[in-house]
């Protein structure tokens, strides 16, 4: 075995490192060299390289490959959430395929906003167009919406906003504004349905200002999707959406939705 | 190309584009970046997963979780702080080892792991390999190595095991287990001294 004595000052036994990382110290141990590390703050370099080895050590492993598939799933995924954060789900294409083409759509918004405006926009923006006549949906109001959204897509200047879900009954999704069109787009999923009497309600925010933009519900399934006249809120940098009673003139309620830009 | 994650440097893998640059692009939306980290290290992550959840599909399963969670947040991991590679291994490990746990209902795994926290570490020696160095000198090293010292540090971190339960398995008093793991750590880190000078 290599001399490795050197490596640490007399006073601690290197041992009890080791022992610090594969975390097998008893209290006082850890007290012992928790202090060490906090009167000689270079250590903590020893810790990192005893960590190393265990870093490494699944790169020996035998050489099984994952299959192909794989990595094309994961892209497929990733570019769905691209819009949304939610847990990651196997890509299903009957039920609920039209909003899944909106988010996915929606989501080549951001890249667009973010100035990834490119081949794989066109391209994926075709294969949604495609997936909604696959589905033979072409006549029904949820194409309608579709085709409204999609239009807004490609508008230079687009802001979007990613929204959170901020306490366990909201939902999810993003708000894409369109100055150009003065319009902007919330598209909302796993929206909890609300009581009658109240709805939910969108603020745009800027500076210490908060202004009323528009009221909705959930449809049966929890979706939102509704275009919003862009009034005086064009360069609001955060946006929340509280629960209001229908007849609340300020943002009273609780916070059930927000993001920022 | 049979086994991309094995065959490149760091900096030069499918791409020239280091790991920095690709996550820059990540960062801005570019799914393309997503397939490019895939393509460098998610064999690597796929036979971590399936090493420890020792079944095809909940390893497949689990590199899908562990790309997308990259992907979903990537602020939590900072370029500065360590080695890509080393990052996915890290919370590979952690997410397999959570996942036993929920399964087997045992306690909470992520107490008995130690010190080794899921978070890694600049390390610029390390970055300045390629993953085919990197292996083969952790291969060598572990050849170098004790056969009962290298089976208790592995079923410390691939089972997620105590050293108590390793003690209890192998039938062997704990001060054994403890002694071999730390030696064998040791002696595993004295190999690896050139990579973190």
């Amino acid at each position: 075995m290599p001399d490795i004595a050197p490596l640490f000052p007399p006073e601690l036994n290197p041992e009890l490192l080791a022992g610090y990382v594969l975390g097998d110290l008893t209290p006082a141990e850890i007290k012992i060299v928790e202090a060490y590390l906090i009167a000689h703050p270079e250590q903590q370099a020893e810790i990192h390289s005893l960590m190393l080895p265990l870093d490494l050590l699944s790169l020996t492993l035998p050489a099984d490959n994952p299959p192909p598939s794989l990595r094309t799933q994961i892209l497929q995924s990733a570019a769905e959430q691209a819009l949304i954060s939610q847990p990651v789900t196997p890509l299903k294409v009957k039920s609920g395929r039209i909003w899944r083409s909106i988010f996915a759509g929606l989501g080549l918004t951001l890249m667009a906003g973010l100035g990834w405006h490119n081949y794989q926009l066109s391209h994926e923006l075709a294969k949604v167009k495609q997936d909604l006549k696959t589905a033979k949906i072409t006549q029904n109001q949820e194409d309608t919406k579709y085709q409204s959204v999609v239009s807004l897509l490609p508008q230079p200047n687009n802001r979007y906003f990613s929204l959170k879900n901020m306490q366990g009954k909201g939902g999810m999704g993003s708000l894409v504004m369109v100055p150009n069109k003065s319009v902007a787009v919330l598209v909302l999923q796993n929206v909890a349905p609300l009581p009658p009497g109240q709805v939910y309600r969108m603020w745009a925010i800027t500076g210490d200002e908060e202004m009323e933009c528009a009221d909705f519900a959930p449809d049966p399934e929890g979706r939102v999707l509704k275009q919003i006249p862009i009034k005086s809120w064009a360069a609001a940098k955060k946006i929340t959406i509280t629960i209001e009673q229908k007849e609340a003139t300020e943002p009273e309620g609780e916070i059930a939705i927000e993001g920022e830009i | 190309m049979l086994f991309p994650v094995f065959s490149g440097s760091f900096k030069s893998m499918l791409t020239d584009e280091s790991d920095l640059q690709v996550l820059t692009a990540l960062r801005q939306g570019d799914t393309n970046a997503l397939g490019i980290i895939y393509d460098r290290y998610g064999t690597a992550v796929y036979r971590l997963a399936l090493k420890i959840m020792a079944n095809t599909t909940e390893a497949e399963d689990l590199t899908q979780e562990v790309f997308l969670a990259f992907w979903r947040g990537m602020e939590k991991y900072d370029v500065d702080q360590g080695t890509l590679v080393i990052f996915l291994l890290t919370i590979t490990r952690s997410r397999a080892l959570n996942r036993i746990k929920q399964q087997s209902s045992q306690h909470n795994l992520s107490q008995r792991v130690g010190n080794y926290l899921p978070i890694a570490h600049s390390n610029p020696g390390i970055e300045a390999a390629t993953l085919t160095e990197l292996r083969e000198r952790m291969s060598f090293a572990l050849k170098e190595l004790p056969d009962n010292q290298k089976q208790v540090l592995e079923m410390g971190y691939y089972q997620g095991k105590s050293q108590s339960e390793i003690a209890q398995e192998l039938d062997l008093p704990l001060g054994t287990v403890k002694t071999r793991s730390r030696q064998g750590l040791l002696k595993l880190r004295q190999f690896l001294q050139d990579l973190v000078d």
